[in-house]
């Protein structure tokens, strides 16, 4: 399973075609072309499903390689092989421009952060949190401040559009967020100013600069470097509570996720938030779920490759936690949260709280391909315990709620209130 | 050596099935037998002296998966009669460990924690520890030559292994140097079954014997490249090498 992050920001920084297009060199042109049957051939041959749904792939080589051969710009190249994968109906099947993918590979570029937790709800930006030590918390940003403008630039034009182009889409919420967060992102220690509306109504623009993320840079293979954090705490005193941006750095995470349990081994229930955790590396939703599973023999779910099943099978830790175990997701957890909690959802091991989950859970890989762009494919896909495909479909919680602007500004969370109301009222 | 389950799970494949089979007895006859081919690939990497001389090895090296652009370090210590320890260090993993004292097969890795293994797991584990390999009658209850195949452009024999326990293994023995070149079996374990294949090659002398220094794993669609750089034989072990972890100990105790 691989972050969404980076694939993410490049689908919207693809939605906004940048300028300057440059005619195709001939061996520019050659390198498209190597690409196309690059891309071609690796869904033939490693796509999961040999039969492509019944997709006739070989017709739609046949319909777009002219098209390719006839493509004046890299855009417009890149534009087809994009066509030529969208074909399958599937996410996680994309290409990358160079030039983007270059930059983030390179890393240094572009991760200074605000420190703002941003949603976008009813076609508002909202400040949901600010992280701890940030600049906007230094600067008093404030939860339910709706964000009207960044560097001048208002948002809610690009709300409408991105909105209107995923309404049907369980990527709505996260695509929406994360254009948001890209504005507000750039090289550490520029500035940005932000003009928000405050719980009055009041316009006040904040000038900010930039940091670097929160929490320590890990790295994975080819993707870009990621910054890892995970925070736990006791939300009441008998309610143990964990959060986490990725699932990553297994050593650190899991030792995090053991520390928190064994200082709540007598606790009533225990929380696990995933509200805007991307994901990450698959197996870690089997390692972090064998400490609250005491039964060998369980999983989460069963991924489907080519080459054969592999079975998400959970290892129950020496000792796990057993209390009520609330798990919290919105419309920004995807992958590896998804498996997680869609599995602990139907192995009836945590109940699920929040809004629906972003439904982008398969596996994939990203590859360079001859002409610098980057390609990612899924190898997998991958039904929960309880037979649900969630690519799509996202987790469906158990109990809905999310915030309003005015549950933000009046310090509530409603997923978490509710959460801690399930456990109270658990009899255990 | 390693396992290939054969399955005929289709009745209406049967017939099929019975008539392949008679073809292959037929090859079969005229095929040198397993035993000899499997002797003289021993013979081949140094021959039985030459392993009997040895008590331990420690081999290193470095695995990569390319299309991940994810590196690591390998080392395997093994020691006679049957231990053995592999520990793996990837970056952005850890260190993932897997190991056989004798009795417990056990697995501990950064991402699901500490195991113990069993079935064709354990299976598997042990026989990768037997470390007199030289006496491969000792690991195997039935070893047949059902063909011959090329690998690589290499004219192999194919021989099917069964193992004492676990499941059947499908070696490919190049005719001209007896050196395995190619490995198939599917492993099986609680995450399920995956084919496996295991490319062999670049042998070199260390030692008294001819080793090899990679191996490719495809498995599951992704392709690991492992190359061993260093071959020591009769190292001074810590005693406690192939002791079971901590959190291993706990999982025997439950």
């Amino acid at each position: 399973m691989l972050p969404r992050v980076a694939v993410l920001a490049l689908a919207v920084v693809c939605a906004f075609p940048a300028g300057g297009a440059d005619r195709l060199a001939p061996e520019q042109q050659r390198l498209n072309l190597e690409s196309f049957e690059h891309v071609w051939t690796t869904v033939r041959d490693k796509h999961w499903d040999p039969k492509l749904g019944g997709l006739d792939w070989q017709a739609v080589h046949d319909e777009l390689r002219p098209q390719l051969e006839r493509a004046a710009t890299r855009e417009q190249a890149r534009a087809v092989m994009e066509d030529m994968l969208s074909r399958l109906k599937q996410t996680h099947f994309g290409i990358v421009p160079a030039e983007v993918y270059q930059e983030i590979e390179s890393g240094g570029k572009g991760e200074g952060r605000t420190g703002i937790e941003v949603r976008v709800v009813e076609g508002r930006a909202l400040v949901v949190s600010t992280e701890p030590d940030s600049p906007a918390a230094k600067s008093a940003v404030t939860p339910g401040w709706e964000i009207d403008r960044v560097d001048g630039r208002p948002l809610a034009a690009s709300l409408r559009k991105i909105g209107r182009n995923f309404r049907d889409s369980t990527l709505h919420d996260l695509m929406l967020e994360h254009a948001v967060s890209e504005r507000l992102a750039g090289d550490e220690r520029s500035r940005v100013k932000v003009s928000f509306r405050d719980a009055r109504g009041r316009s006040t623009v904040v000038d900010l600069e930039r940091a670097r993320p929160r929490g320590a840079a890990v790295t994975f293979g080819n993707l870009p470097p990621m910054y890892f954090w995970v925070e736990s705490r006791k939300v009441r005193p008998d309610v143990g509570y964990i959060r986490f941006n990725l699932f990553f750095a297994p050593e650190t995470l899991n030792k995090a996720v053991e520390n928190a349990v064994r200082d709540c081994a007598a606790c009533r229930g225990f929380v696990i938030d995933l509200r805007g955790n991307r994901g990450g590396m698959g197996a870690l939703a089997m390692g972090v779920a064998g400490w609250f599973l005491d039964q060998p023999g369980l999983r989460l779910g069963d991924m489907f490759l080519r080459s054969g099943t592999i079975k998400f099978a959970v290892f129950p830790r020496p000792a796990p936690f057993r209390g009520p175990l609330a798990i919290l997701v919105d419309g920004c957890s995807a992958s590896t949260s998804e498996i997680f909690a869609g599995g602990m959802q139907d192995l009836k091991r945590g109940r699920v709280f929040g809004m629906r989950s972003a439904g982008a859970a398969l596996p994939s890989v990203f590859e360079r391909l001859p002409n610098r762009d980057g390609f990612q494919y899924a190898i997998a896909n991958y039904v929960s315990e309880g037979g649900k495909q969630l690519e799509g479909a996202g987790v469906i919680p158990d109990e809905t709620a999310g915030p309003t602007r005015r549950d933000l500004l009046e310090g509530r969370d409603p997923a978490l209130d509710r959460a801690l109301a399930w456990i109270e009222g658990n009899k255990n | 050596m390693k396992r290939l389950p054969i399955r005929r799970t289709l009745a209406a494949c049967a017939v099929v099935v019975l008539a392949a089979a008679g073809a292959r007895l037929r090859a079969a006859d005229e095929l040198p037998k397993a035993e000899t081919i499997l002797d003289k690939s021993i013979e081949a990497t140094g021959g039985k002296a030459a392993f009997e001389k040895l008590h331990n090895t420690v081999i290193t090296g470095s695995m990569e998966l390319a299309a991940m652009g994810i590196k690591g370090t390998v080392s395997i210590t093994k020691a006679e009669p049957d231990k053995i320890l592999t520990e793996i260090e990837i970056a952005g993993i850890g260190s993932i460990k897997e190991g056989y004292d004798g009795k417990v097969a056990w697995e501990i890795n950064p991402m699901q924690g500490a195991r113990i293994t069993d079935g064709d797991e354990k299976a598997a584990a042990k026989l990768q520890a037997h470390f007199h390999e030289e006496n491969w009658r000792d690991d195997y209850k039935k070893v047949e030559t059902v063909g011959a195949e090329t690998v690589d452009g290499k004219d192999c024999y194919k021989l099917v292994l069964t193992p004492n326990e676990g499941s059947p293994i499908t070696q490919f023995i190049d005719k001209k140097t007896s050196l395995v070149a190619k490995t198939t079996m599917t492993a099986t374990g609680p995450m399920g079954e995956v084919a496996v294949e295991i490319l062999i090659s670049d042998y070199r002398k260390e030692g008294d014997l001819l080793v090899a220094h990679k191996i490719q794993r495809n498995a599951g669609g992704q392709e690991i490249a492992i190359t061993f750089d260093s071959f020591k034989y009769n190292v001074d072990l810590a005693k406690d090498k192939f002791d079971l972890p901590d959190d291993i100990k706990a999982l025997v105790k439950k």
